[in-house]
């Protein structure tokens, strides 16, 4: 078999491998499918319900009313409606389409990882190297989400033609030396730039419509800096065209971009995150490097941080030697190694545990995702290391210092029982680990040429190093599907539970739910024309869960939910027609709201009660009475309402949260809305009023069509300019 | 063969069986004692702050004394640095009373989790304490939690009164 059909079956082995493995619980078990019960059923699948409804009635997807007195869909950090992986959620139910997605995007994304890693390595190296980067296992954990899947495919895509275009912009120069004025020459050159071109502006406009815009600001430094690191700055080429693709990207994409930034400032988590404080003392920080949090801190640790930080001693030592064997052979390649790999390594340790708290951005966000990034680039050093002639590669200094990592590397063993009381009890993978990269390093050191069972020796323990990565993240040991882990869930947990209770709720009225929104109730009454009112996403606004807090009526979780004590006059003004509770209320039952109906059979029980008032979600307040308006139709991004015959001047009261996004035409005339004490929508009607139309109006089809249309214009102009003037060819 | 295609070669079969028998091990047709991995659980109760320079933590199903000015960390850490390790939050005080964790009696696990309550003897007396969810791994709900509370003169009349009790008068 000739190479380069070896090496095609090797990547389609790797990347079929992958897809399967990561689907792994679906071939295990009946009914389980590769989605995530928690962000994903909760905010993805209904926010992309939201915006797919909205579309079908032919407008932008700006506003979902359902939830939380309204969220917006555009530039939201989580729904991406314009993303390519929420194509197939137009086509299959929301748990099959993910579960697609996943595999999907994991067989593409090994593929250009392996690409771009062997531009640098052996097919062997880029093979171990490609499975290091897609199971680190911050990377690896947020896989499951709708809105950071797409990261690495994306990242990986964007460097692969970047590597593409310099290595062809470097044969222009030699080229255009000899052969300038050969015409066969410029018709196969000039073709080549438009389309790497075009497949870079493509990967950033993918990008940057797919991903967590968070992760594409981390990504960006990497993006933009791999070619001049690799080509100087003066006359870079390749450079030209990257920059020019990226701006033309950020173009075409500004109205998401800004509506991000819009949504993100007045949010909840401008000024907090989940993340911070989780590691305190540096003993804890560098433990969590080497070995997965959940094995040995004391007390249960929530979310991606049981195993984010998890590198394992494997990969960083290997990275550092792999590095020192480029001093002699590669500089170009260690320079690129340490200045995006390393340095941001550390730089995002730093900030995530150290100093992030003091710096406002940092603050807000998890710094470890830049791993996600830099991780490419510290497993092109442990390639290396792979490809290397080891012990020729290595002056004095450097075997002196392999030597001394291997020393410490037996010391840290023998000293676990006596000194590191944190993981006394530590399992024998890790012990393993330990053992196998110290035996590799003596290797590298005495061996006096690449001894295979050395090279081998390397692999296993990379291969080893993944396995805890792997359990983890996707819970293989807890025996079942969903259990203690929402990396892959059943059906059922995409939608409301149990399904009976949302039969008994009407459409278009609100419902709150007493519970963790975690939960996600609350949101998932959408799938029943029933609004929620908790509040469970990235951009919920801090000014209404001030103004709610302020008001007693809610209690604050990862966002917040409505509880006791029940104020039946404000949850009515609210439009609050329905209560879900986990235990009997005798507190309600003495408002008089009605016990409609319940599961006991649940594990903790659900009752639902119902407003005495039977609220809709709005009303007209005159003098402090309250007529509740049935005449109300929810029209995408907006409400349309018949007013009642009134006899003198009032507020109109409309439980969406205010914004001055929203635009509000009381017969047909634009009427200003202010916002009530509450923080809903009020606006002024007379006598003699008899419609009122409502409309959250950010964005529309022509504005983002239209940016889009400039970027395409542009786009062909420098393809034209680039080819004809640049690189001489006319 | 080619020492590149070896290794291939080998390379591929290794992630094969580490796929083959993660499958396995997760479907349960065999369980490879190798995979099972430590998973952390539980929370961190403050039980009571300022107990004569002593604050009072749980973690578990065991109460921690940790002296005013020693960071919470790791148990068998916090032990080195004088913290006592008690199963309820009264023998905890008794510990600092006597400035030592070595008391006598101490509470001796006689029975785990009987209907929800953990059945200890202190001497020829028999207390219990709430037991903790076994996969939560923190304490059922109570309205005491690590409180200890005498049941009786021996196994016998603790599991009665443990069964007359009701769980809400805890």
């Amino acid at each position: 078999m000739k190479p380069k059909s070896k090496e095609l079956l090797l990547i389609l082995f790797l990347a079929l491998s992958v897809s399967i493995l990561i689907s792994i619980k679906v071939f295990i078990y009946d009914g389980c499918y590769a989605f995530d019960s928690n962000d994903d059923a909760n905010h993805t699948f209904v926010n992309l319900k939201a915006a797919q409804d909205i579309m079908k009635n032919g407008s932008v997807p700006e506003i979902n009313l359902y939830n939380n007195f309204g969220t917006p869909l555009l530039g939201d950090a989580l729904t991406f409606p314009f993303s390519i992986q929420s194509i197939t959620y137009w086509f299959l139910p929301n748990y099959l389409a993910m579960t697609i997605n996943r595999a999907i995007i994991a067989f593409l994304t090994m593929i250009f990882l392996f690409l771009f890693l062997r531009s640098f390595l052996s097919p062997i190296s880029s093979f171990v190297s490609t499975i290091i980067v897609f199971f680190a296992p911050g990377a690896f954990w947020n896989f499951a989400h709708h809105h950071y899947q797409m990261t690495l495919l994306c990242f990986s895509w964007i460097l692969f033609i970047q590597t593409r275009l310099l290595r062809s912009a470097r044969n222009d120069d030699n080229r255009h030396h000899e052969t300038m004025q050969r015409h066969s020459e410029r018709t196969y050159v000039i073709p080549s730039k438009a389309r790497d071109l075009l497949l870079l502006w493509l990967g950033y406009f993918i990008f940057i419509l797919s991903v967590s815009l968070q992760l594409v600001v981390f990504s960006l430094p990497f993006l933009i800096l791999y070619l001049p690191i690799m080509d100087g700055l003066k006359k870079n080429k390749a450079l030209t065209l990257n920059l020019t693709a990226l701006i033309l990207a950020i173009v075409a994409t500004w109205p998401h971009i800004s509506l991000f930034f819009h949504n993100i400032a007045d949010s909840t988590r401008a000024n907090w995150s989940p993340y911070s404080s989780v590691f305190t003392t540096l003993r804890d920080q560098i433990l969590s490097l080497l070995f997965p949090p959940t094995e040995w801190i004391h007390y249960g640790i929530n979310g991606h941080f049981t195993v984010a930080t998890y590198f394992s001693i494997a990969f960083i030592i290997f990275a550092i030697v792999g590095a020192i064997s480029l001093i002699s052979r590669n500089r170009k390649l260690l320079l690129l190694i340490i200045l995006l790999g390393f340095l941001p390594a550390i730089a995002g340790f730093l900030l995530q545990f150290r100093y992030g708290q003091y710096l406002p951005f940092f603050r807000s966000v998890d710094s470890s995702r830049v791993w996600w990034f830099s991780n490419i680039f510290l497993a092109l050093a442990v390639g290396s290391l792979i490809d290397s002639k080891w012990k020729s590669d290595f002056s004095i200094i450097p075997k002196a210092i392999i030597c001394f990592l291997t020393i410490t590397i037996i010391i840290f063993y023998f000293a676990i029982p006596f000194k590191i009381f944190e993981i006394i009890d530590l399992a024998l993978i890790h012990k393993l680990i330990i053992l196998f990269t110290s035996i590799s390093l003596i290797l590298v050191l005495l061996s006096r040429k690449q001894y295979t069972v050395g090279k081998l020796l390397i692999i296993t323990t990379i291969l080893l190093a993944q396995i805890p990565t792997l359990i983890h993240v996707m819970g293989l040991n807890m025996g079942s599907c969903s259990k203690w882990n929402h990396y892959f869930s059943y059906k059922e947990a995409a939608t409301f539970q149990p399904l009976h209770l949302l039969q008994e709720m009407e459409p278009h009225y609100r419902l709150a739910s007493e519970e963790y929104t975690v939960e996600g109730h609350d949101l998932k009454a959408i799938f029943a024309d029933v609004l929620g009112s908790d509040a469970r996403a990235i951009i919920s606004s801090q000014l209404l869960q001030n103004i709610l807090l302020d008001n007693k009526l809610i209690k604050i979780d990862a966002n917040y939910f409505f509880t006791q004590p029940w104020q039946s006059d404000k949850v009515s003004e609210l439009g609050i027609r329905y209560l879900l509770v986990k235990e009997k209320s005798k507190d309600l039952a003495s408002k008089k709201w009605n016990l409609i109906a319940e599961d006991k059979d649940n594990e903790r029980g659900y009752f639902l009660y119902e407003n005495p008032l039977k609220p809709t979600i709005a009303h007209i307040d005159q003098d402090g009475n309250r007529h509740f308006i049935k005449e109300l139709q929810l029209i995408p991004n907006g409400i349309d309402l018949e007013l009642p015959d009134i006899s003198k001047e009032g507020n109109l009261i409309v439980s969406l949260s205010f914004s001055k996004s929203y635009r509000v035409y009381v017969d047909e005339k634009e009427t200003p809305a202010s916002m009530n004490y509450l923080g809903m929508m009020q606006i002024p009607i007379k006598p003699g009023n008899k419609n009122v139309h409502i409309t959250f109006n950010r964005t529309s089809w022509f504005k983002l069509f239209s940016y889009i249309f400039i970027s395409i214009v542009l786009l062909i102009s420098s393809l034209y300019f680039f080819t004809s003037r640049i690189f001489g060819y006319k | 063969m080619e020492s590149s295609n070896r290794i291939i070669l080998i390379t591929v079969i290794s992630w094969l069986l580490i796929i083959a028998s993660l499958f396995l091990h997760t479907s349960g047709i065999i369980k490879i004692p190798f995979f099972n991995l430590k998973q952390s659980k539980g929370a961190i109760v403050v039980v009571e702050e300022n107990y004569k320079g002593f604050n009072l933590v749980a973690i578990k199903e065991e109460v921690y004394a940790i002296p005013h000015g020693i960071p919470l960390s790791n148990p068998r850490r916090m032990k080195r640095q004088g913290t006592f390790e008690a199963h309820s939050k009264e023998e905890a005080k008794r510990m600092i009373d006597a400035n030592k964790e070595d008391i006598e009696p101490r509470l001796y696990l006689v029975e785990n989790n009987f209907r929800g309550f953990n059945i200890y003897r202190l001497g020829n007396r028999y207390y219990i304490v709430r037991a903790m969810h076994k996969e939560h791994a923190v304490p059922l709900p109570t309205k005491y939690p690590y409180h200890e509370r005498y049941a009786g003169s021996n196994i016998e009349n603790a599991r009665g009164f443990v069964t007359k009790l009701k769980e809400s008068e805890f």
